[in-house]
């Protein structure tokens, strides 16, 4: 690593890869027309990454783990339907709220389990896989209210996207043991060890490492924020959002 | 099935705040603590800021065993200052310690030595000499500091909270500004954080420039990527030489970390940061003295603010010109300027040549003893900008100048107060040059010295086209060849804005009839990075040709534009292209093109990622500074805020151009070229896209745009 601060800046600036650059919920809003392929893409996109939240919630609210599955792949068939948006309230502005509610309405007024049989036997248009799904909802289970729950896991959600894409980045830059000896500096907690191990972890100067982080942290912040300002229709609310989802954790 | 909970196993909790922690992608990583760091610096560019607390006057006596620590004086992001007392010699000094956190960076020290040497070699007495540099050793990391001449007396910032600095008392401080700041250009030594703060004023009124270089080192001028942990820390403090760590007026309502005094392109473009930027900083402070008020984002002349000699006007706004070419070149310049005021009173000067710049509209004036443009009903005026690579091209109506209707323009020559008028036909916008065949006229050329490296490349210029030529100094003339550019919007509004970087001759010409009419000397009459002539708006021209062309084709007909995207184009990953598909509004990555420019042809038709251009890719050059890279798109500027009165016809027509024209180009809209602009792309698919500006991360372009559809289509 270059620290001459004579370099172009290009140089020492990570190159970015907002590959989603775009709002993808503000996508699925300014669309319009639910059936519209980059509304539908976008939709995809953050049902994907979403998933497990609203799992976890079916779950808790008393679904066996069959009816779960089922109930939340009718949900997310449904809302690639067209016009299902149209329904969006006052919720529109976060994608978060408006999936909430949309889901309990769903499961309240719609969802029939004979009906999605019919329908089709079961519709999957999320590669959900049950036994992980399974898994990752026992590992998860607290005794937190559903809703709360649900945005803790929403969080989660989130966050691990956030450091996958910043994990990508760094293996594409050829700095993948970099990431993995450094991501524990993403959290200034106690339990981080020095940047003294983690120079030494590397061959590298201490210096170096704390150049690093900064940087790797500075990227963070700005993927995080993204990945927010994704489920958001207007990136103003990032901060709102930000606090919302760390009130979840709080105790 | 849902009662397995007794099978689960007890998950481990994080250490700081008892969160259970996931696995996945996060094992190891406590969510909670993951977000709150992620949120816990307010901005992007506060990451990672380590605060600084400067140590007590004890702890500094223990590691200057030759200083008596007198006082603490003040502290800033820069560093603390101490008033000392060097034993031996008996001598009052200043000691500033700079952060501890910045020893963490391994080079530093040796930039330190280097940048501190320069430093050591500016002796003038507006400048605050530095006697010695070093750092001292302390368990924590070494301490960084540097000791120099103490100036008994305020900062600029004290004086200023106490009110208003009289015009008068302006006057004789910026002159010795100039001259502090001039003698340390000349030696290549650009300040970069000139602000109050570092404007010492002795007892006896002398003014001394503190903290050269300092914002450099520290990576605080706004340089990007400066690899020290606390080099984001915005232009929030500087060295408060001075300064007592008390309430700081102007700060107060402020949001910390506003670069008050920053030129923009430190922020925008920080590599191209010269001495300019200086100039620029010194304006802010020229204002601030002046008016008691840092400049608003739109700037307001002094005079307007303040009763003062209005000829001060014009040196101020000239220093805080956007454009480092259109500011003074040297710091001496403005010198002589202030100095010009204090022996000509205003009411010698305003006799001549009528050149007492009215109150209301200040802008609109000239300056004295240059000439102005005047248009007097309509210039019909269509535009094209190349070279920075924004197209406009003109419909070319087959029979042309068979129309009646006229338009004047007059162009006041130099010199003179006569007036000459010509009469464009209407809508004989003609395609007059293409080729580097440009007939320039002689005072448009430039000295000879210039001219081998003059370059003018197919700047095809129409009747109404205004050039400004601009001539680069010839030392950077071998990197920098000088382009003669040319620019005007369709709104009618003629903006003669800066279009080169180092702009030294610059004249204006007018294309009239096909003929180019000089205006030799028109200096430009800009403020505020613009110059414009009222003149008809886009529609009345778009609504003209629309009935000329007696269009009753279906082509022109039942057009609407599609939904409009808003996206955010950021750099791509390592040189790989993204492209927007612009029909869905969605970023294309696979599969992966190549960027070699032969492959990635193969690639897009290979692909059908098609050579129909309905695609654009961020610029991949990682530049600081987001760039993109229009891919196939040709484009016309159709002026800021034309977003909402350009109809699907209007873009439509537009581009009903000879199809040889019709040729992909690559175009290049940096941060500064926001702006709206027509597009077509080699399939025909025509839109608007309006750059709507950097992030306020200044990590991408947003950008929006719409397409032409047919209304037969769904």
């Amino acid at each position: 690593m270059d620290h001459s601060p004579e370099t172009h800046p290009a140089d020492s600036t990570p190159a970015r890869a907002d590959t989603f650059a775009t709002t993808r919920w503000t996508v699925v809003l300014a669309a319009g027309r639910p059936g519209s392929p980059q509304a539908a893409m976008a939709l995809e996109e953050l049902c994907r990454t979403y998933w497990f939240p609203l799992y976890a919630y079916v779950r808790r609210r008393g679904q066996t783990r069959e009816d779960a599955e089922d109930l939340t792949q009718a949900f997310f068939a449904r809302l690639l339907e067209k016009g299902f948006l149209e329904s969006a309230g006052a919720e529109r502005g976060r994608f978060r709220a408006f999936l909430l509610t949309a889901l309990k309405r769903f499961m309240a007024n719609e969802w029939d389990r004979s009906r999605t049989l019919k329908r089709g036997g079961g519709a999957t248009p999320l590669p959900l896989d049950p036994q992980q799904a399974d898994s990752q909802f026992l590992a998860a289970s607290n005794d937190l209210p559903p809703d709360r729950a649900f945005d803790r896991e929403w969080a989660v959600a989130l966050l691990e996207r956030v450091v996958i894409r910043l994990r990508d980045e760094c293996v594409a830059e050829g700095r993948a043991g970099q990431f993995d000896h450094l991501k524990i500096f993403l959290t200034s907690g106690k339990g981080a060890s020095s940047h003294a191990d983690a120079a030494a972890a590397l061959g590298t100067e201490e210096g170096a490492v704390r150049v690093a982080v900064h940087r790797l942290r500075k990227r963070y912040r700005q993927l995080l924020r993204d990945e927010v300002a994704q489920t958001l229709a207007q990136g103003a609310y990032v901060d709102a959002e930000m606090a919302a989802l760390f009130g979840a954790f709080s105790k | 099935m849902s009662n397995q909970a007794s099978t689960v196993p007890t998950n481990p909790t994080c250490p700081d705040c008892g969160t259970p922690l996931a696995s996945g992608a996060l094992a190891g990583i406590c969510p909670a603590c993951l977000l709150k760091s992620g949120a816990s610096a307010d901005s992007v560019t506060q990451a990672g800021r380590i605060p600084f607390i400067p140590p007590t006057v004890e702890e500094l006596a223990a590691l200057f065993p030759a200083l008596e620590i007198l006082e603490f004086i003040g502290k800033g992001g820069m560093g603390a200052v101490y008033k000392a007392r060097q034993r031996q010699l008996d001598r009052i000094v200043a000691l500033k310690v700079l952060p501890p956190a910045l020893g963490d960076d391994a080079t530093f020290a040796e930039r330190f030595a280097r940048e501190a040497r320069a430093l050591a070699k500016l002796n003038h007495p507006g400048i605050v000499t530095l006697y010695e540099f070093g750092h001292v050793t302390q368990p924590t990391g070494p301490l960084f500091y540097i000791l120099m001449e103490f100036v008994d007396g305020v900062n600029l910032r004290q004086l200023l909270s106490g009110g208003r600095i009289s015009p008068r008392e302006a006057l004789a401080i910026v002159p010795q500004i100039c001259d502090a700041l001039q003698f340390a250009h000349d030696r290549g030594i650009v300040h970069r954080d000139i602000k109050p703060e570092n404007l010492l004023i002795d007892r006896r009124g002398a003014v001394k420039v503190a903290d050269f270089g300092l914002a450099k080192l520290v990576g605080n001028d706004g340089r990007a990527g400066s690899p020290l942990p606390a080099a984001d820390s915005p232009v929030e403090s500087g060295a408060q030489e001075t300064s007592r760590p008390t309430n700081d007026l102007t700060d107060a309502g402020k949001v910390m970390g506003t670069p008050r005094y920053m030129a923009p392109e430190q922020s925008e473009r920080p590599s191209e940061v010269d001495h300019r930027a200086d100039i620029y900083a010194l304006g802010v402070v020229f204002y601030q003295m002046l008016t008691g008020e840092l400049p608003a984002k739109e700037l307001r002349p002094p005079s307007t603010k303040v009763q003062i000699d209005v000829r001060l006007d014009e040196i101020v706004l000239r220093a805080l010109e956007r454009n480092p070419s259109q500011r003074y070149a040297a710091v001496s310049e403005m010198k002589t300027e202030v100095e010009m005021l204090e022996k000509e009173p205003l009411e010698a000067s305003s006799k001549d040549s009528g050149s007492t710049r009215t109150m209301e509209n200040p802008a609109a004036e000239a300056k004295p003893d240059q000439t102005r443009f005047h248009t007097s009903t309509a210039i019909r005026v269509f535009g094209i900008t190349m070279g920075a690579a924004i197209f406009l091209w003109l419909f070319l109506p087959k029979n042309d100048g068979s129309r009646g209707q006229q338009t004047n323009v007059a162009v006041a020559a130099p010199q003179t107060s006569s007036k000459k008028t010509f009469t464009v036909p209407d809508f004989q916008i003609r395609r007059v040059l293409t080729d580097l065949d440009l007939d320039l006229p002689a005072d448009l050329l430039p000295e000879p010295r210039y001219q081998q490296v003059l370059k003018v490349e197919r700047t095809p210029l129409l009747d109404g086209s205004a050039i400004a030529g601009a001539f680069v100094e010839e030392s950077r003339g071998k990197t920098n060849p000088p382009n003669i550019r040319v620019k005007l919007t369709v709104d009618g509004s003629r903006k003669f804005q800066e279009i080169t970087r180092t702009n030294l001759n610059r004249r204006l010409a007018i294309m009239v009839n096909g003929k180019i009419l000089s205006a030799p000397n028109i200096t430009e009459e800009i403020k505020g990075g613009g110059f414009q002539i009222p003149g008809p708006r886009v529609e009345e021209e778009m609504d003209a040709l629309l009935k000329h062309l007696n269009s009753g084709s279906s082509e022109f007909s039942n057009l609407r534009f599609g939904k409009t995207n808003s996206l955010t184009i950021t750099n791509s990953p390592r040189n790989q292209p993204v492209f927007l598909s612009l029909e869905w509004g969605l970023w294309v990555t696979n599969p992966p093109a190549p960027t070699h420019t032969r492959r990635f042809q193969d690639w897009r038709r290979s692909n059908n990622v098609d050579l129909a251009g309905r695609y654009i890719e961020p610029g991949s050059s990682g530049a600081n500074i987001p760039m993109v890279l229009t891919f196939s798109l040709t484009l016309a500027d159709i002026g800021k805020d034309s977003w909402d009165r350009i109809t699907p016809e209007m873009a439509r027509l537009h581009w009903n151009l000879p199809d040889e024209l019709a040729e992909s180009m690559n175009a290049i809209m940096a941060t500064g070229s926001a702006g709206t602009y027509l597009f077509r792309t080699e399939r025909d698919v025509f839109g608007v896209i309006e750059v709507l500006g950097a992030t306020p991360d200044d990590s991408g372009v947003r950008i929006r745009y719409k397409l032409v559809e047919h209304g037969s289509q769904p």
